[in-house]
């Protein structure tokens, strides 16, 4: 019996229809925890080297974690992982909401999706019957309209994931939705979801999860929300969510705008926590379980049009505020609906289009291909775009393969600034003074994304080093961030943040509210009966990530040290305005440093993992 | 626990305010010799950047403050003695 | 205790039913919940809260007279329920569940849903203080 767990992996081939329910076998449980863990280990060992991405041969697989579902803070998060179609290397994305809950009361703690649906599907689950429903009346219907006739044809109890037109296409960067709000944004899983025909997932359990300690877990879960009740965060944290850190990333010259030429905005405070709340917000909404709930779910006016969304979270700030230059919260709001309802990442939709801004601006696309004027700042202009990338249509076309692939289409040096690594996306924090973060979107195994390490507090307090010369000076410039002490730091958050992805459940209690991490210790083993130490943990999470990397380096050709590189603009452009004037960080730095990670990680010089380093993390 | 109202405004002679300051999540990690609690002693008034740059600890540092389940401006002049909540920059979204 | 409920502050967490089935009757497992919360999306972009007020019309329908009045919380006599389940359908809030005894079950106001919601959306009836600000 594994406790904490539902005990089964659910194998769907959606070309046969042929399912089977298998035990989940304890060595994966104990080695790999679940979430991430059991993506990394399944994908790695199940998908063959060569396959299209889009093609029926890819998987797309659904982990909850062993903690995921249980009376414990932010106990809901679901993962999702696949080849990416974006970066033909290891994909992985994760989510809020109630979706990973419900797969475990239905009985499953995994779902492997192979094959192709012969036609347009919904996959309904509803404790062990499970039915692949053809559903042609839902093609090019939006990812939120979706879940909400599913809702009402199937009931209120289901859990449901959609995948909107975007997905549909095959856009590169099409996100998985749910709960009115929430998504698997990152590396294209809806684009995958979307090629094997499947429309939506809806889950509904009512089943039980075994609990090693009954009265033990009801105990500690009740005293863990307590705990995070008397911090004193606990009633900070909610009223603004991640939007709260906005007016910050621009003191310090971190917030990118125009396709990250620059990295202040004068209008954040348009943007920003305050304003959601001032102009939009209806409901704090908040995922299972969750003491602190973060989504602000709001109404949003516009010129353009009206809708209700759950957002915009900062990363959306940043890329659609910030990046594309949208001024006003209701704009941001606004694009961020349509992003949803088309089912694309905000986050690189909002990077391919002000790329595609910039170039225009450049002259190195036109109004022919583009069908008309574009420029920053202009809502309809965003919305124009999303909806051409969405339909694959015009220069849609182009860009729907993403910033990497429009770069080489446009040309004339624009490769230079199509802000990506890998072939994904850059997110919300512009780092030409922060190189540990730098570091931290270089050597992220998806390509560029902040979650696994957020380095940028301790880039900042470096800068910020000679406090007494900025107390005189009043503020101002900030110092140059040195290199020094980072690897180390970005190796540690490696490590630490994505084994709650492992774990099924939020880092957020922790990250924000400073919700100590002996708690998951103790709750683990009155769950599961097993005794881990967060370091142990910690462990399990350095395998894990050694595995992604081995992944990569199979399943990407030639895959090795280039690959983990900032774009040009980085590493060779002065920011030309604000905190961070003047500041860039050289190729020559960023070799030393990667030198020192790859050192450290036990790579060798090319970045691919040594036998020693495998043996020694229990992947030989 | 001070009450914020009862705190903000001087009382009468009071010239020299004592702030009670509770050091929050990475802060605490970076900044160590401060522990969880420190305590400032400022002639009224200051503003909060003030509060904060007498700990040694730059502005910049802290993303937002709170005080009685409200966030105080750093530019908020501060009047009276009370005791306030510093948030480093959190973990990210 | 008897319940009361602010429904715009509930943020559709789940809190409250997942600690109700697991000190009631000791299992992990949100369908067995006495209580319902339900989200009414995109629009308004609020949720419901369906919970036992202690109406009594589970004893007026029950024909065993099973279900009693005690201090203001009704609960259900085992010896002389005959798991008919007419009071689960009777229910008109839709909170009372069948265990897999057979027997149905309803709120007995042990209140862990107030001491646990994180938002104060669901009160002690008769309770001034409110413990989480």
């Amino acid at each position: 019996m594994l406790y904490g767990y539902a005990g089964k992996i659910l194998k769907y081939n959606l070309s046969s229809a042929h399912h089977s329910a298998e035990d989940i076998p304890r060595e994966l449980a104990e080695k790999y925890l679940g979430g991430r863990g059991f993506i990394a280990r399944l994908l790695y060992d199940m998908l063959p080297v060569g396959i299209d991405p889009l093609g029926p041969e890819n998987l797309v697989i659904i982990a909850a974690g062993p903690l995921s579902g249980h009376l414990l803070p932010g106990s809901g998060k679901t993962h999702f992982g696949t080849l990416s179609p974006a970066t033909g290397g290891y994909g992985d994305s994760n989510m809020g909401g109630h979706f990973g809950p419900a797969l475990k009361y239905a009985g499953y703690d995994c779902l492997v999706l192979e094959g192709k649906a012969r036609k347009l599907s919904t996959l309904v689950i509803s404790d062990d019957r499970i039915d692949l429903v053809e559903d042609e009346g839902l093609a090019g219907v939006g990812a939120i309209k979706t879940e909400k006739l599913l809702k009402e044809r199937l009931g209120e109890d289901y859990q449901i994931i959609t995948v909107g037109p975007g997905g549909e296409r095959g856009v590169v960067f099409s996100c998985i939705h749910h709960d009115f709000g929430r998504q698997a944004g990152r590396t294209g899983v809806g684009a995958v979801l979307g090629s094997k025909n499947i429309k939506a997932i809806a889950v509904r359990g009512t089943g039980s999860l075994p609990l090693y300690d009954p009265p033990g877990a009801l105990k500690k879960g009740e005293e863990m929300f307590k705990v995070c009740f008397a911090k004193p965060g606990f009633k900070t944290w909610t009223p603004y969510g991640t939007a709260s850190i906005t007016g910050w990333v621009n003191e310090v010259g971190a917030f990118p705008t125009r396709n990250y030429q620059t990295s202040f905005a004068e209008f954040h405070n348009k943007i920003d926590g305050q304003a959601i709340v001032d102009r939009l917000l209806v409901t704090d909404k908040g995922c299972f379980c969750c003491p602190t709930p973060c989504g602000k779910y709001g109404f949003a006016k516009t010129e353009l049009g009206s809708a209700y969304v759950e957002g915009p979270e900062y990363e959306s700030i940043a890329i659609l505020g910030g990046s594309c230059c949208l001024e006003e919260i209701e704009e941001v709001a606004y694009a961020n609906y349509v992003c949803d309802e088309l089912g694309l990442d905000t986050i690189s939709s909002g990077v391919v289009i002000s790329f595609a801004m910039e170039c225009f601006e450049k002259g190195i696309i036109g109004k022919a291909d583009v069908g008309r004027e574009i420029s920053f700042g202009s809502l309809s202009d965003v919305v124009y775009l999303l909806e051409k990338i969405a339909a694959r249509k015009g220069i849609g076309e182009v860009l729907c393969r993403g910033v990497r692939h429009a770069a080489s289409v446009f040309g004339g040096d624009s490769d230079r600034f199509a802000i990506h690594v890998k072939g994904l996306e850059w997110t919300g924090y512009e780092c030409r003074n922060a190189p540990g973060m730098m570091l931290s979107y270089m050597t992220a195994d998806i390509g560029a994304h902040h979650n696994r390490s957020w380095a940028l507090g301790f880039d900042v307090s470096q800068s910020d080093a000679d406090v007494s010369e900025l107390i005189k000076a009043g503020g101002g410039k900030l110092g140059v961030s040195s290199p020094e002490g980072k690897v180390d730091h970005v190796i540690s958050m490696q490590h630490s943040r994505p084994l709650y992805d492992a774990l099924g459940i939020c880092r957020l209690q922790t990250m924000e509210i400073g919700f100590e991490t002996v708690h998951y210790e103790k709750i683990y083993e009155l769950i599961t009966g097993n005794k881990l130490s967060w370091e142990e943990m910690l462990q399990i999470s350095e395998r894990i990530w050694h595995l992604t990397r081995l992944f990569n380096s199979k399943h990407i050709k030639g895959f090795g040290r280039h690959y983990d590189y900032p774009p040009a603009r980085f590493m060779e452009e002065p920011v030309p305005t604000g905190p961070n004037k003047g500041r860039f960080i050289s190729r020559e730095i960023l070799d030393q440093m990667l030198d020192e990670y790859y050192e450290k990680r036990g790579w060798d010089n090319n970045g691919i993992p040594k036998a020693e380093t495998l043996a020694r993390v229990g992947l030989a | 626990m001070w009450g914020w109202r009862e705190h903000m405004e001087p009382t009468g002679e009071e010239k020299l305010i004592t702030i009670r300051i509770n050091i929050l999540g990475h802060l605490r990690e970076l900044y160590p010799q401060l522990g969880e609690v420190s305590t400032v002693e400022s002639e009224s008034p200051i503003t909060v950047s003030g509060i904060i740059r007498q700990l040694g600890i730059s502005p910049r540092m802290v993303l937002f403050v709170t005080g009685n389940d409200r966030i105080i401006p750093k530019n908020t002049l501060i009047r009276g003695s009370c005791s306030l909540n510093l948030i480093s920059p959190p973990a990210g979204g | 205790m008897r319940l009361k409920v602010e429904e715009k502050r509930c943020s559709g967490c789940n809190v409250c039913r997942v600690v109700c089935a697991l000190e009631n009757f000791g299992v992990v497992q949100p369908a067995k919940a006495l209580l319902q919360i339900k989200g009414l999306f995109p629009e308004p972009g609020t949720y419901s809260i369906d919970y036992c007020t202690q109406c009594g019309i589970c004893a007026e329908e029950c024909p065993e007279g099973a279900i009693k009045e005690d201090d203001g919380i009704y609960r259900i006599d085992h010896d002389l329920c005959t798991q008919c389940l007419i009071c689960v359908e009777s229910c008109p809030f839709g909170v009372m569940v069948v265990l897999d005894s057979g027997y149905p079950a309803k709120c007995t106001g042990c209140g862990k849903c107030v001491e646990l919601c994180p938002r104060n959306a669901i009160l002690d009836l008769d309770s001034q203080a409110v413990k989480k600000s």
